[in-house]
């Protein structure tokens, strides 16, 4: 009865599985079909065509007025913003969680339970010390402004998810190398870092996103165009192209396309790491 | 040649819990001493103390006359092999027996002399590019054993190294392990496992722990001595009922008689009063006394020797091996099953009563206390 009962219910689940993994693909990929298609069409072309039609002809000449007016200045300031911060955030974490998970000290649990507090911290409510501090500082309207309040602010959530990782690092590797001559850094280094890859990777792509995709911040503390990132050129073009929705979308293209020729080339990796990061954290 | 030495060692964890409790033991040079006790007695914290793993809350050690309490692991010229192997999983092989030199410094040409020597002693050689999870158990084991063997240490350290393989292979490892001490002779070696067996055939010396309060109330080394010793002149009850497979019988008795000519034991449980009339051999406890007589199944000889004395007991069920049967006796009220181990077929049947003799000599007596009452030196 069981097996029947399982054989007529398989095809059933198969095809409800379908129905919703297609229309989940549609939900994720219909806004980005929508938003390449009306970026290659002419402005006459969007106001004349319905909303979903292709493109009469393949019009390029947005990209190519949106790369001639300081595109590639926004590309630039992201990347080096958020490399330098994802860098900063992977070596300052992964070193704070081995300490955290592994070494002995007072005060390790309550410091750990403070710095996972720091992750209900509304990131709002520390806009203005942070644009205080950094005028302080003299590096107001700079990528180095950024880099500071980005590292800051992923900590809580990059610490948490590598002590809970390396907690899973069996203890007798730790007292094998405590046995072969290695202090506490050597250790970290030759034997925690390289065994907490796909914890390191789920803690870069997690913050990768998120700070490529960062307004706030980026908003309050630069003001000129050759200082500001990617989502601060949307919002720039935005007033330059207002009425001009192909070219709005052109930006919006163009400010995606570096995400999405990141996961193409590392979508296994990024995968695993986000899974590992699932089940450590 | 390196001699390990603890003097009154203790270990209590911050909660007050302790773990070992006053150990006075000396491992002499190149010898194998094996750490053996039931779950919980700090058999491992005791070796992970050695190791400088763990630290020792009172007491000293020694290892080759230097005391090592605050010394670092890495500088007791000690090397371990962990139960679940710990090999470094994101190193090949040979880099996992050559990390511990590179940390010294060795020079590269004398750490590839001692990586591929060990790796011939233990048969990897072919192995040594792969990572360790593209091996058995069997040979991850050895890898384990390479990486101590290449350091060179003064005192070899193994924490239970064969629980996590199957019984064959625990046998063939076994005589491995047995065999590289004799090769590397000069090194102590101390050993940590919860099998008997394992201690029986490997030991120099055994050293019996305790656990709970008996631990709490005698210490936590319940005897010292080579494997024959233990089997055959355990100190206590505990000991005697630890070591041998099926363990140790016991009968509750009280003395009867004492005197040259022996002692009368009236075995409990039995209302007609049973009496065991023992020869001469051990000190002759009072009259009146309680004691423990125990005999092993080994011992318990099928049929009446005359002269000798001999119990009857309903057979509860046999069970047959081909070399050897075990018969289970009716034991005392309200205590285990007596068991006998004959040797070939046992021709007893579930509800005979048979009955077996109990030679003197290889009776063991204990007093109320549990304590072995000492033999009388021929």
């Amino acid at each position: 009865m069981a097996d029947i009962a399982m054989s007529q219910s398989k095809p059933l689940t198969r095809s409800v599985i379908w129905t919703l993994a297609l229309g989940w693909l549609a939900v994720t990929l219909l806004p980005l079909a929508f938003v390449v298609f009306t970026s290659l069409k002419s402005q006459q072309d969007t106001f004349d065509s319905p909303v979903w039609a292709l493109p009469s002809h393949v019009d390029w000449s947005h990209y190519a007025d949106i790369l001639h007016s300081g595109f590639f200045t926004y590309l630039r300031n992201s990347l080096f913003v958020v490399g330098l911060s994802v860098t900063l955030i992977i070596i300052v974490s992964a070193m704070a969680a081995y300490a955290l998970a592994r070494l002995k000290f007072r005060l390790n649990k309550p410091l750990f339970a403070l710095i996972v507090a720091g992750m209900i911290v509304p990131l709002h409510i520390t806009l203005v010390p942070i644009y205080l501090m950094t005028k302080a500082f003299g590096v107001y309207d700079s990528p180095f402004a950024l880099i500071g309040p980005y590292v800051a602010t992923s900590l809580p959530v990059s610490i948490f998810i590598l002590t809970e990782f390396m907690r899973q690092i069996p203890r007798e590797l730790e007292e094998a190398a405590e046995l072969d001559g290695c202090g506490p850094f050597t250790i970290f280094r030759k034997l925690f870092l390289p065994l907490s890859g796909p914890g390191i990777a789920t803690v870069a792509i997690y913050n990768g996103i998120a700070l490529w995709n960062e307004f706030i911040f980026a908003y309050v503390l630069t003001s000129s165009p050759g200082n500001r990132t990617l989502p601060l050129a949307l919002w720039d073009f935005q007033g330059e192209y207002s009425s001009n929705i192909p070219a709005m979308l052109a930006v919006v293209t163009l400010t995606s396309l570096p995400l999405i020729v990141a996961y193409a080339f590392g979508q296994e990796r990024i995968v695993k790491g986000m899974m590992a990061g699932s089940l450590k954290g | 040649m390196t001699h390990i030495a603890l003097n009154a060692v203790h270990k209590t964890y911050g909660g007050g819990a302790q773990v070992i409790r006053d150990v006075d033991l000396d491992i002499g040079a190149g010898e194998f001493c094996v750490f053996l006790g039931p779950s919980g007695c700090g058999k491992s914290t005791l070796l992970r103390m050695i190791a400088g793993l763990e630290a020792i809350t009172a007491g000293e050690l020694h290892i080759g006359g230097v005391h090592m309490n605050d010394v670092p692991p890495a500088h007791r010229e000690v090397a371990m092999v962990f139960q679940n192997y710990a090999l470094y999983p994101h190193m090949s092989l040979y880099e996992n027996m050559a990390f511990g030199l590179r940390q010294a410094k060795v020079e590269n040409l004398e750490i590839e002399r001692r990586v591929q020597e060990a790796a011939k002693i233990l048969q990897i050689n072919h192995l040594l590019d792969r990572l360790p999870k593209a091996l058995s158990g069997g040979q991850r084991q050895r890898v384990a054993i390479g990486r101590a063997i290449v350091r060179k240490p003064k005192v070899f350290l193994f924490d239970e190294p064969l629980s996590n393989l199957d019984a064959a292979l625990r046998v063939h490892m076994r005589t491995e392990i047995a065999r590289l001490h004799h090769e590397f002779n000069s090194a102590s070696a101390v050993y940590v496992t919860h099998d008997q067996t394992e201690a029986m055939a490997l030991a120099d010396k055994i050293v019996l722990l305790r656990a709970g309060e008996d631990m709490l109330v005698h210490g936590s080394v319940a005897q010292i001595g080579s494997p024959m010793d233990l089997y055959h002149r355990p100190r206590d009850l505990f000991v005697a009922g630890f070591l041998g497979s099926p363990r140790m019988n016991f009968l509750p008795a009280t003395v009867q008689a004492s005197g040259p000519a022996g002692v009368t034991l009236q075995l409990d449980g039995r209302a007609d009063g049973e009496l065991l009339r023992l020869a001469p051999g051990i000190v002759a406890p009072a009259t009146g006394s309680r004691v423990t007589l125990g005999i092993r199944p080994e011992h318990l000889l099928p049929g009446e020797a005359d002269g000798s004395a001999a119990i009857t007991r309903r057979v509860r069920q046999v069970e047959h091996f081909g070399e050897y049967s075990y018969v289970y006796l009716d034991g005392p009220e309200g205590e285990e099953d007596l068991i006998a181990k004959v040797i070939g077929h046992s021709p007893a049947r579930p509800g005979d009563n048979e009955t077996f003799t109990i030679p003197s000599t290889q009776c063991h007596l204990f007093d109320a206390t549990g304590f072995a009452l000492p033999r009388v030196q021929a």
